[in-house]
């Protein structure tokens, strides 16, 4: 029977039933995922509905009494608004606003004495705007931004149908003027900067994310792949058996991508799951409508070449096998697991820094040395790729993809050549002072 | 070399990396189908030559085959014909007794029917009936060490190399694994290479021993002999005698 097969029956049948691996790796993950994240769904969904219910209800003071006023007033209850109106002589001072926005709704409008004079003789009115505010989150501030639109949009009907009555035509009066934006960018024209942007920055974002979480969650169990049989006492057995060293290997690498990429299937299954229930479902309902992210959807593969896309994706395996392979390096040197886990944030934590410093890198302003070298930092590299690949500059994305090709093969030819050698035996790399057991019979 | 000859080792040096020499010119010679025994004390160098010839360890200096095959050169050859127990050896404990033994068959046997039939006789050897089905986790270390035994000789191997099988065994268990040795080499010809620092054990179980002290063989021969060359009662007397030292 195939050894590679037998070792990969084993090596699962282990895993499955070894308790630490599963509340370790996957348990424990999930349950702190899912409590976080039910957590902050709950609170934005709490957030988001309050902001809805606040930015859907008004409250006025009018010191103006005046026609204009009641204008304003129609129009916000047009647009769907709830509004407590109420007439003063006075302006209201701070602790009575304050007193109003607790008892009732978050927005207070004070429309001053001679608002209507001014907009009758068209002489610019104002109204004040007051929002109460208690978390200084992003929400609220969703609540300010909407206070002001209101007014806004109030604002352009007036001038609007002032110049409907002046006989100008409706799509005139409202943008005399109109842009269209086009970008250049590595010799083609595309026409919607913002979605493009959109499209680079989430990808920029999002392929350090892939790389950082892949590795974590690959990490957890390529290091402690080899300490495991240490701690299983097989360790010494399994070099003395028939089975291939690099069969063990393999079977360990494959295992820790299964591992990896089923942990990570499981978070994303989870981040799905709370985009779609918790937070969208609350964003319904809402008087703001959309926020209206429109313009035409970019295709990446108009941005990226096919021979661009296979390089960057051969740049990503070569950086995951050259990343688990230097996890199974420290793992195969580790005494036991604690040892080998330890040993882990020492590896990862410099991933992901490499991984979100490529955000903050600007390629442009970057002298051609400096873009090279960066091109040759495996997992920063990687970051940039697409980057890279984007602003056309195919021989600095092909210099990363090949690099991490480079470290990949050398780190896979020193992993199997320690691995065939006794120094996979002798070399130890322990959180304890060695014991030097029995030393007085040697005759060194 | 002789045909009749299943281990050659000559001259070996070890000296591990830390600088500690493990054996310092060990030469013997271990003919097909006997047992032979290494004795000394701790620290004198046993578990190194046998983790010499089971591939695991290289030599600093000398050379070592077991039949043709040369440890240094053809270690994956050799890996086919041994089977090794190491001195401090578990079993996959998240595994039951059953499922390890079928593991190791599987990596030792070319079809599934002698995989079967390898587990199948090491299941018998081992003695160990219904506890088998039991995780490896839940065994007393007499049950573990006859599962590893039974393990190391069920695949029939040329050599097979058994570093301190006994130790730590009570006398019930010690007697069970010495009866299994006695039969890998009666019913299927199977070379025994053993160490031990039970000298009264390898006295009763070795057809020949090699008495290693710091590294070097101090006397080597059939146990009869060596006690009536040396006028000794026991090899015990005999380490005594030729070291000062008492074990
Ligand atoms: N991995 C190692 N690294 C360094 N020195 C070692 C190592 N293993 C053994 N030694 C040293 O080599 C010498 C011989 O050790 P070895 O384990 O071969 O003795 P032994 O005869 O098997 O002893 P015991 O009866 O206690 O098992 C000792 O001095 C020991 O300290
Ligand atoms: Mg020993």
């Amino acid at each position: 029977m195939n050894a590679f097969t037998v070792f990969l029956l084993k090596e699962l049948k282990s895993i499955a039933r070894d308790p630490k691996i599963i509340i370790g790796m996957i348990i424990a993950p999930i349950i702190l995922v899912a409590a976080l994240y039910g957590f902050m769904g709950s609170a934005m969904k709490q957030q988001i509905e309050e902001a809805a219910r606040a930015s859907g209800s008004v409250t006025l003071i009018d010191l103006d009494h005046g026609n204009w006023t009641q204008s304003l007033v129609k129009y916000l209850e047009a647009i769907g608004l709830n509004v407590t109106y109420s007439q003063k002589d006075a302006a209201p001072s701070i602790s009575e606003i304050t007193e109003l926005m607790e008892e009732g709704a978050k927005i207070l409008y004070v429309v001053p004495g001679g608002f209507s004079r001014n907009l009758t003789e068209m002489t610019t009115g104002a109204v004040e705007c007051y929002v109460l505010m208690k978390s200084l989150s992003f929400i609220e501030m969703g609540v300010v931004s909407a206070a002001e639109s209101y007014i806004k949009s109030f604002s352009e009907s007036i001038s609007k149908s002032i110049l409907i009555n002046m006989g100008v035509p409706e799509s005139f009066a409202k943008y005399p003027v109109l842009s269209s934006s086009r970008v250049v960018l590595a010799g083609k024209v595309f026409g919607s900067p913002q979605t493009l942007v959109n499209l680079v920055l989430s990808l920029s974002l999002v392929m350090p994310l892939l790389v950082v979480m892949f590795i974590a969650f690959v990490s957890q169990y390529a290091v402690m792949a080899m300490a495991v049989e240490k701690e299983e006492k097989m360790f010494e057995t399994l070099l003395s058996l028939p089975i291939n060293r690099t069969t063990i290997i393999a079977v360990k690498l494959l295992v820790s991508i299964i591992i990896g990429l089923a942990t990570m299937g499981v978070y994303a299954g989870i981040f799905m799951w709370f985009f779609s229930n918790a937070v969208s479902s609350s964003f319904e309902g809402s008087p703001q409508g959309q926020a209206g992210i429109s313009g035409e959807s970019i295709n990446l593969f108009e941005l990226v070449k096919p021979e661009s896309m296979t390089l960057i994706l051969i740049g990503l395996a070569s950086v995951a096998i050259f990343m688990l392979s230097l996890l199974m390096l420290v793992s195969l040197f580790a005494e036991d697991v604690r040892t080998a886990q330890t040993f882990t944030g020492i590896v990862t934590f410099p991933v992901a820094f490499a991984a979100y410093a490529a955000m903050f890198i600007d390629i442009a302003v970057l002298p051609p040395s400096a873009t090279i070298a960066i091109s040759m930092i495996p997992v920063l590299n990687t970051a940039m790729s697409i980057k890279f690949s984007v602003v056309g500059d195919a021989s600095l994305a092909a210099l990363a993809s090949l690099s991490n090709l480079a470290y990949a093969i050398v780190t896979v030819v020193a992993l199997r050549s320690i691995v065939r050698s006794e120094r996979v035996f002798v070399a130890k790399l322990s959180l304890k002072p060695p014991r030097r057991l029995f030393k007085k019979y040697g005759s060194a | 070399m002789s045909l009749s000859n299943a281990i050659v080792v000559e001259d070996v040096v070890k000296v591990y990396p830390n600088g500690v020499r493990g054996v310092g010119g060990v030469s013997f010679t271990v003919r097909r189908g006997e047992i032979y025994g290494l004795i000394g004390p701790n620290g004198a160098g046993k578990t190194t030559v046998l983790r010499i010839l089971a591939t695991i360890l290289q030599p600093t200096s000398g050379s070592a085959r077991v039949f043709e095959y040369d440890v240094v050169k053809r270690p994956e050859e050799v890996r086919k014909i041994i089977s090794y127990l190491p001195e401090e050896a578990g079993a996959y404990k998240y595994l039951s007794g059953e499922e390890y033994l079928e593991f190791i068959a599987k990596l030792y046997s070319s079809s599934e029917s002698e995989a079967r039939e390898t587990r199948e006789l090491g299941a018998e050897i081992s003695g160990l009936g219904d506890r088998l089905r039991d995780k490896v986790r839940t065994y007393s270390k007499g049950m573990l060490r006859r599962l590893l035994v039974a393990r190391a000789i069920m695949v029939k191997p040329k050599v097979a190399i058994l570093d301190e099988p006994t130790s730590g065994l009570d006398v019930v268990n010690a007697v069970i694994v010495r009866d299994i040795i006695k039969r890998a080499v009666r019913e299927w010809g199977i070379t025994v290479l053993l160490s031990s620092h039970n000298m009264l054990e390898v006295e009763y179980l070795c057809d020949r021993i090699a008495m290693i002290h710091r590294g070097k063989i101090i006397a080597e021969g059939a146990p009869k002999e060596l006690l009536e060359d040396h006028g000794v009662d026991n090899l015990e007397e005999l380490f005594v005698r030729l070291t000062g030292e008492r074990t």
